[in-house]
C-alpha cells in the first residue's frame, strides 16, 4: 500500500515564484525546446550547461529539490539499466574486464551521456508539472493545440479530457487503497503466492475500482450536462492567458541557450 | 480483555510537509462481548483508529494487543487477527465484485481454506443473520440489488468469516431512516444472539446512542469521554455540546426541561424512556402538592 503514496507524477506544489507565475504556454514550449536540444547534444559540456540551467530554474521555483528528485525514483531503474547495457555492449577500448564481461571506454562515455540525457529530461518535466497547476497546464496545452484547429484538432476536448484524468488520479489512488484495505479485512492476500496467483488476487480490487469509476464518470457527465456544458465551441475562459514581459524574456533566454548548446555541442 | 491499546499515536505522512497528527495518546480497553459506539466528528480519527485494530495501519508509537498478542511484533499472523476482528468499511457495497451473492459471501471463508460444505453452511448462516433469504438471493448478482441490500450482502461477507468482534464504520451512512433502523436492529440482534462484540462508528449521536451499551466520544484524535450513554448524557452533556456533537433530540428536550426548573433525570435515550420519566415526575409533583 505504501507504493501508492509515492507517486509524485502530476503533483503540483503551490509556491509564489517566477517559474510558477510564467505563462503555461511559455513553460511548455521552453520544456519542449530543452527536450529537443537534449537529444541533439553529443558532448558533456552541453549537458552541463543545460543541466545547470534546469537546476537554476528549480532553485528559482522554490520547490524543494526533494520533490523534484522524487520524480526520478520510478525511472532510476531505466537509467541504471541503460547505463549497464551501454557499459557492456559497446565495442572499443577495454578498461576493465571481468570474465567475459568487458567495460569499454566508449561504453562508459556513451552510457553516462544517455543517463544524463534521461536525468535532465525527467528533471525538466517534473519541474513543469510541479510548478504549474494542472488547470493552467491544460489551459496552456489547449491554447497551443488550438493552433492546429484548422486541421480538425479538437483542442478543447483533449484539454478537458486531460483535466479530468489528472483530477481523478488522486481520487482513484485513494479509492484503490481503501478497496485494498477492505478486501484485506475480508481475508484477501496481495503479498504472497506466485505471479499468476497474485494477478488473480487483483480481481477483488479491479472490479470494484472499475465499477466505481464508471459510475463516477456517469455522474460527472450528468453533472456537466446539468451545468450546460457543450464542448469548446464559443466557450470563454475565466482566466485569460496573457503573455507578460517576464514570459518573453524567459522564452528568449531559453531559446538562446538551447539553440546555442544544440549548435555548439 | 479483547483489544487493548497503550499510548497509541498515529501521524499521517510522517516527515513530509503534509504531516498530520491524527491520533494522540489513546489508551483503551475493549472486552469481547461489549457493544460500543465510537462517536466523533468527521476527521476526528475514528476510521484511523479502527484500522489499527486489525493491523491495517501501524501506529507511529504505542502498542495494540488483541487477545494479548502484540500486533506490531515481527512475525505476527495478521491474517488470524483479521479473522477474529471483522472490519466493515464505510460504504462496504463499493467492494462487491463477485458474480453471485453466494460467491461474494463465500469469498472470506474460501480464503480461510474451509471445505465447500462448510462454506455453504456459513454463507447460508451469514445471509440469515442479515435477513436475506438464501434461496431468493444466492444466485443473483450483487450489482442488481438496492443500496440497502448491497450493504447487507457486504455485511454478510464479513460475518461469514465468523469474527469474534465486528467493527462497523458508519454502517448507516446514506441510508434512509428505515434502512438505518433495520441495519441497527440487525446488528443488535447479531450482538445478542451470537455474542459477537460490536464497535459501531458514527458521527451521528441519534439512534446509535440508544443501541449501544458503552459510548466512546472522540475529539481531535483523543478519546474525551468513555462510559454508558445514559451516564454521559446526564453528566457530560455540556462537553458534548462544546465539541459540537450535540445530544439526541429527546435527551436535549429533557435537559431543557431541567433548565426550566423541572428536576428530571436527563440520561434518557428514547422517547419511551422520556415519557416514563416525565409521567413519573408529574405523578410525584401531584403527590407533593396533595
Amino acid at each position: 500500500m505504501r507504493i501508492l503514496r509515492n507517486i509524485s507524477f502530476g503533483q503540483y506544489i503551490p509556491r509564489d515564484s517566477l517559474i510558477h507565475n510564467l505563462d503555461p504556454r511559455i513553460k511548455i514550449l521552453s520544456c519542449l525546446a530543452i527536450i529537443i536540444s537534449l537529444f541533439l547534444i553529443t558532448e558533456y559540456l552541453g549537458y552541463f550547461i543545460l543541466g545547470s540551467f534546469v537546476i537554476i530554474s528549480i532553485i528559482i521555483s522554490k520547490v524543494h529539490p526533494r520533490f523534484v528528485f522524487r520524480g526520478l525514483r520510478p525511472i532510476l531503474f531505466i537509467i541504471v539499466f541503460t547505463l549497464i547495457i551501454h557499459l557492456f555492449m559497446t565495442e572499443g577500448k577495454v578498461i576493465y574486464q571481468l570474465g567475459f564481461l568487458k567495460i569499454t571506454q566508449e561504453g562508459l562515455i556513451k552510457g553516462l551521456l544517455i543517463s544524463f540525457r534521461l536525468f535532465i529530461l525527467i528533471l525538466t518535466t517534473s519541474l513543469l508539472t510541479l510548478a504549474t497547476s494542472p488547470i493552467s497546464l491544460t489551459d496552456g496545452i489547449e491554447r497551443l493545440l488550438s493552433v492546429f484547429k484548422f486541421v480538425g484538432m479538437p483542442a478543447h476536448e483533449i484539454a478537458m479530457m486531460m483535466t479530468i484524468a489528472l483530477r481523478f488520479i488522486p481520487t482513484l489512488l485513494e479509492e484503490t487503497e481503501k478497496i485494498m484495505k477492505a478486501q484485506i479485512s475480508r481475508g484477501a492476500d496481495f503479498e504472497s503466492g506466485n505471479i499468476f496467483n497474485r494477478a488473480k488476487n487483483l480481481i477483488p480490487i479491479l472490479i470494484p475500482l472499475f465499477v466505481n469509476a464508471f459510475r463516477r464518470a456517469d455522474e460527472l457527465a450528468i453533472a456537466m450536462e446539468a451545468k450546460c456544458y457543450r464542448g469548446g465551441e464559443g466557450r470563454t475562459h475565466y482566466r485569460e492567458l496573457k503573455i507578460k514581459k517576464a514570459d518573453i524574456l524567459t522564452f528568449i533566454l531559453t531559446a538562446v541557450i538551447t539553440i546555442m548548446v544544440s549548435v555548439m555541442f | 480483555m479483547f483489544i487493548h491499546l497503550e499510548n497509541l499515536c498515529f501521524t499521517y505522512s510522517l516527515g513530509m510537509p503534509f504531516e498530520t497528527e491524527v491520533l494522540k495518546n489513546i489508551n483503551l480497553e475493549i472486552n469481547k462481548d461489549e457493544f460500543i459506539g465510537l462517536i466523533g466528528h468527521t476527521g476526528c480519527g475514528k476510521t484511523t483508529l479502527i484500522q489499527h485494530f486489525n493491523g491495517l495501519l501501524i501506529p507511529t508509537s504505542g502498542k495494540i494487543y488483541v487477545e494479548g498478542v502484540d500486533l506490531n511484533k515481527k512475525g505476527v499472523n495478521l491474517k488470524l487477527i483479521r479473522q477474529k476482528i471483522g472490519l466493515v468499511f464505510q460504504y462496504p457495497e463499493n467492494q462487491l465484485f463477485e458474480e453471485t451473492i453466494d460467491q461474494e459471501v463465500a469469498f472470506g471463508p474460501r480464503k480461510l481454506g474451509l471445505p465447500e460444505v462448510k462454506i455453504e453452511k456459513r454463507v447460508r448462516e451469514a445471509l440469515k443473520m442479515v435477513d436475506l433469504d438464501y434461496n431468493l438471493y444466492a444466485e443473483r448478482s450483487p450489482f442488481s440489488l438496492s443500496g440497502g441490500e448491497m450493504r447487507r450482502v457486504a455485511l454478510a461477507s464479513i460475518l461469514s468469516i465468523r469474527p469474534k468482534m465486528l467493527i462497523l464504520d458508519e454502517p448507516t451512512a446514506n441510508l434512509d431512516p428505515r434502512g438505518r433502523d433495520n441495519i441497527l436492529s440487525e446488528i443488535k440482534k447479531i450482538h445478542n444472539n451470537f455474542g459477537m462484540g460490536v464497535v459501531l462508528v458514527s458521527h451521528n449521536m441519534e439512534k446509535v446512542a440508544e443501541t449501544v451499551d458503552r459510548l466512546l466520544v472522540m475529539h481531535r484524535g483523543e478519546i474525551i469521554l468513555d462510559g454508558a450513554p445514559q451516564e454521559i448524557f446526564e453528566k457530560h452533556a455540556n462537553d458534548l455540546v462544546e465539541v459540537g456533537l450535540g445530544l439526541p433530540q429527546v435527551t436535549e428536550c429533557m435537559h431543557k426541561l431541567k433548565e426550566k426548573g423541572k428536576d428530571v433525570y436527563t440520561g434518557v435515550l428514547t422517547v419511551d424512556d422520556a415519557e416514563r420519566v416525565i409521567l413519573k415526575k408529574i405523578k410525584n409533583d401531584k403527590e407533593i402538592n396533595v
